[in-house]
């Protein structure tokens, strides 16, 4: 008696195809459920972390305490919270008549954020960030502490203030129209303080001392010892300013801007996990493709790092 | 098959995860995508705005309907509100004499005006209404004479007929800030307390104050500041830099030759064509005034009079002068041509009318004071203006001044003028030349002449869109610009410098 083919179940072949299916979609089955089950902890995992002294006050008005609740980079919420801010800066950036980035050091916290300071007098001449950092020092005692000179990039100093000055109906005052703050601090496990659990990072703007908005999160430690987010502010000046040679490799290269003097501002990207550097960078030689008298050999590190880049105007509307 | 059939349906769930993420990034860049998109509207509408301003607002009594303008595929635009006879040139607005709008201030620098403000128009602007987000401009529109406000050399573009470069004298310095439009200007040996070069690539400066080396110029941007508009109406502000304030007729509101006819008490013209018997605004000097010269009679007036001509002669016998023999020193030389005149003019007189050397004269004598007692009250007078067109070859500054002066070389063709002092200062103690001079030199070759033994400082400005020579060889300081502190009337009577302020408001 003849056998019919459909007596013998799936040939050989047929549980050949089928197994090669399920092994495609099992495949990818897995690398779904992996992403999605790393992603709480990558993507919204928030963790309490031990602030040092004196920084959540500063950082967030009412605030007291050392320790806070944090985002751990990189978070969906704080991109969101970023790109949002981001819209404010560009907003006030174009209203804005003058805009100063004073750098400072870790932990030096800044203090001064009124909601006009005086117009300067007759002589000054605010036309570089340290200039108008002189001219600060002049009206608030801390400013000399809480900020470092530098002419185009400072040259340790991660954190940053910008101030935006706007147009008056007195001349005897400037309004400041926005006042946005960068701090980073070592964050540390509030079970155990002599563990570090990496770099808190902040953003925030204020008008007139109120806090308006800002983000924040926390950027675990790379492990590779190289995390840092430096210059976070670099300026460019006019191009006029080459008639005196100050010295090819160090202040000249920057004399590039035609009309308006300009910065490039970094904020950390919420996006990414760590602020390692890049393939490529050490500490000790940030960008070795680049010769001396290139500006780019102080701050091509940070391309490629962040989304929220800005070239600022330092006269936007003058 | 029951195990294949639940793979399916895991991967699927699986599968469907993974694009649901796919999508929240997608949706994420869509949103950066708009948010790029806004700023580039918002740069253009910006860019738009201020292109129609620099082309419409600067014209001399303008009117503009309501206009629209709108870029395609709502890539930005704005609806400029019309205006009526617009004036920003002539506007007398300012922080104490305001319309029905506010003053905005741009506190970066100083202004040492009496309120602290400079004249200001304002005219608005609002972005489409068919764009998402609607911005207002309120587009002040701002004008000062800005050498009363400390820019007191301007280095302009030169002129095209020029070759070679501007040549800035290394006897002259500038107690104020250099304004530098041209970027083939060697201005490298005079000496300054500030500079600010306007010009994009130009890398021209001044000496420090010291002489010791180049002053680095500020950082402050190269935004337009122009001292022309436009009546035509095919084109509105001069943004090239350039010159032209002598007589401009195609905008006459910083024309000297058309300020002067607004000014009281009136003008004196001097051609070689009389045409007026009677001393009134726009008489002819040579033949009206004292009696006037003619082919007979060559001396018309005395030391005492306010305009004192002499004909065929170049040697007016000015009090405390002893010769105004013409330079015989290369290239500022001339020969004295017979039938040519020089005219003095008594800057002290209260009666002095402005003046315009139209044709005739060779040779300016500025008689300034002489004593203490006529300095001072000298400084009280209104401002005199002269303008002296190409045929004078020599000006002679006598004495010392205090009275608000505004000299404006005409639109010469380089040619050489050159310019000496003389005398003794009446201050305590004596001293360099006191000389109150706003220089106005448009396309002359001019060779400054210091007094023997002395200095000389000038309280005012100059404009110059060509050489400013020092006969003294050596690199010593003769010539010192300061600012004048008490400009009196002299702000309506100098032309004005014009610029662009826009405030934004969301």
């Amino acid at each position: 008696m003849k056998k019919t083919r459909f007596n013998a179940g799936f040939t050989a072949a047929e549980m050949l195809m089928a197994t090669a299916i399920s092994a495609v979609v099992v495949g990818i089955a897995a690398l779904t459920a992996y992403a999605v089950s790393t992603a709480p902890r990558q993507y919204a995992q928030v963790v309490a972390v031990t602030l040092p002294n004196g920084a959540i006050s500063n950082f967030y008005p009412g605030q007291t305490g050392t320790s806070i609740g944090t985002v751990v980079m990189p978070n969906f919420d704080a991109i969101a919270r970023a790109e949002a801010l981001r819209e404010k800066f560009n907003t006030d950036v174009a209203q804005s008549v003058a805009i100063y980035c004073l750098a400072r050091n870790t932990g030096n916290y800044n203090t001064i954020r009124p909601g006009s300071i005086a117009a300067p007098p007759a002589g000054t001449v605010l036309d570089t960030p340290d200039a108008f950092r002189i001219y600060l020092g002049t009206l608030y005692t801390a400013a000399s502490t809480t900020f470092v000179s530098f002419r185009n990039y400072p040259t340790s100093a991660p954190c940053f203030s910008v101030f935006m000055l706007g147009y008056s109906n007195n001349w005897s005052a400037m309004p400041l129209i926005a006042l946005y703050d960068f701090d980073m601090v070592t964050a540390k496990d509030p079970n155990n303080a002599l563990t570090t659990l990496g770099n808190y990072a902040c953003v925030r703007r204020y008008v007139n001392g109120a806090l308006t908005s800002y983000y924040d999160g926390l950027y675990r430690l790379s492990g590779d010892g190289s995390d840092s987010w430096f210059p976070a502010v670099v300026s460019f000046e006019r191009q006029s300013r080459k008639a005196l040679v100050e010295g090819a490799t160090s202040v000249d290269r920057f004399k590039l801007a035609q009309e308006k003097p300009f910065y490039l501002v970094f904020w950390p990207d919420p996006a990414r996990d760590s602020l390692r550097l890049p393939t490529g960078s050490t500490t000790s030689a940030l960008n070795p493709n680049f010769a001396t008298s290139d500006p780019r050999k102080a701050y091509n590190h940070m391309a490629g790092r962040t989304s929220f880049m800005f070239a600022v105007p330092m006269f936007p509307s003058s | 098959m029951l195990m294949v059939l639940m793979l399916t349906i895991v991967g699927g769930i699986g599968v469907t995860a993974w694009m649901y993420l796919i999508a929240a990034r997608l949706i994420q860049v869509e949103r950066m995508n708009d948010s790029v998109s806004r700023r580039i509207v918002q740069s253009n509408s910006g860019a738009i705005n201020q292109q129609y301003m620099m082309t419409f607002a600067y014209r001399d009594s303008v009117t503009q309907p309501q206009i629209s303008s709108l870029l395609s595929n709502s890539w930005g635009g704005v609806i400029e509100n019309g205006f009526i006879s617009l004036q920003s040139f002539r506007s007398a607005y300012t922080y104490s004499n305001p319309p029905a709008y506010s003053y905005a201030y741009n506190n970066l620098r100083y202004q040492p005006t009496g309120d602290g403000s400079v004249y200001f128009t304002r005219v608005t602007a609002t972005t489409d209404s068919a764009q998402a987000e609607t911005l207002s401009y309120y587009n002040f529109l701002k004008s000062y004479p800005r050498s009363l406000l400390g820019d007191l050399f301007y280095v302009h573009t030169k002129p095209a007929a020029a070759s070679g470069s501007i040549q800035i004298t290394d006897n002259l310095y500038v107690n104020g800030r250099v304004l530098v439009y041209d970027s083939t200007a060697n201005i490298s040996v005079m000496e300054a307390d500030e500079c600010l070069n306007l010009t994009k690539t130009g890398t021209n400066t001044t000496l420090n104050a010291a002489g010791t080396a180049a002053l680095l110029p500020q950082n402050y941007p190269s935004i337009p500041m122009f001292s022309q508009g436009s009546v035509s109406t095919s084109s509105g502000a001069v943004l090239d830099g350039s010159l032209n304030l002598c007589n401009n007729a195609n905008f006459t509101p910083s024309s000297i030759y058309h300020i002067m006819r607004t000014l009281t008490p009136g003008y004196y013209i001097m051609t070689t064509a009389a045409t007026s018997s009677t001393m009134v605004s726009g008489a002819n000097i040579e033949n009206d005034h004292d009696g006037g010269v003619s082919g007979t009679t060559k001396n018309g007036g005395s030391a005492s009079s306010d305009i004192w001509v002499k004909k065929d002669d170049h040697n007016p016998p000015i009090p405390n002068t002893s010769t105004f023999n013409e330079p015989t020193v290369s290239p500022y030389a001339y020969t004295w041509s017979k039938g040519k005149s020089a005219v003095a003019i008594l800057l002290k007189s209260s009666s002095l009318y402005h003046v315009h050397l139209q044709t005739g004269p060779l040779m300016l004598v500025l008689q300034g004071q002489t004593t203490a007692a006529d300095y001072t009250a000298a400084s009280t007078l209104p401002p005199v203006v002269i303008l002296v067109e190409p045929g004078i070859k020599d000006i002679r500054f006598v004495g010392e001044n205090s009275r608000p002066l505004i000299l404006a070389l005409g639109n010469g063709s380089g040619g050489t003028t050159f310019m000496s002092w003389s005398g003794t200062s009446s201050a305590t103690g004596g001293g360099p030349l006191r000389w109150k001079l706003n220089l106005i030199n448009q396309y002359n070759d001019v060779w400054l002449d210091p007094p023997s033994g002395n200095n000389v400082t000038l309280f005012g400005s100059i404009r110059t869109n060509w050489n400013i020579n020092c006969t003294d060889s050596t690199a010593a300081n003769r010539f010192t610009l300061s600012r004048d502190t008490t400009p009196g009337a002299l702000v309506s009577a100098l032309p004005r410098d014009a610029w662009f302020e826009p405030v934004v408001i969301r």
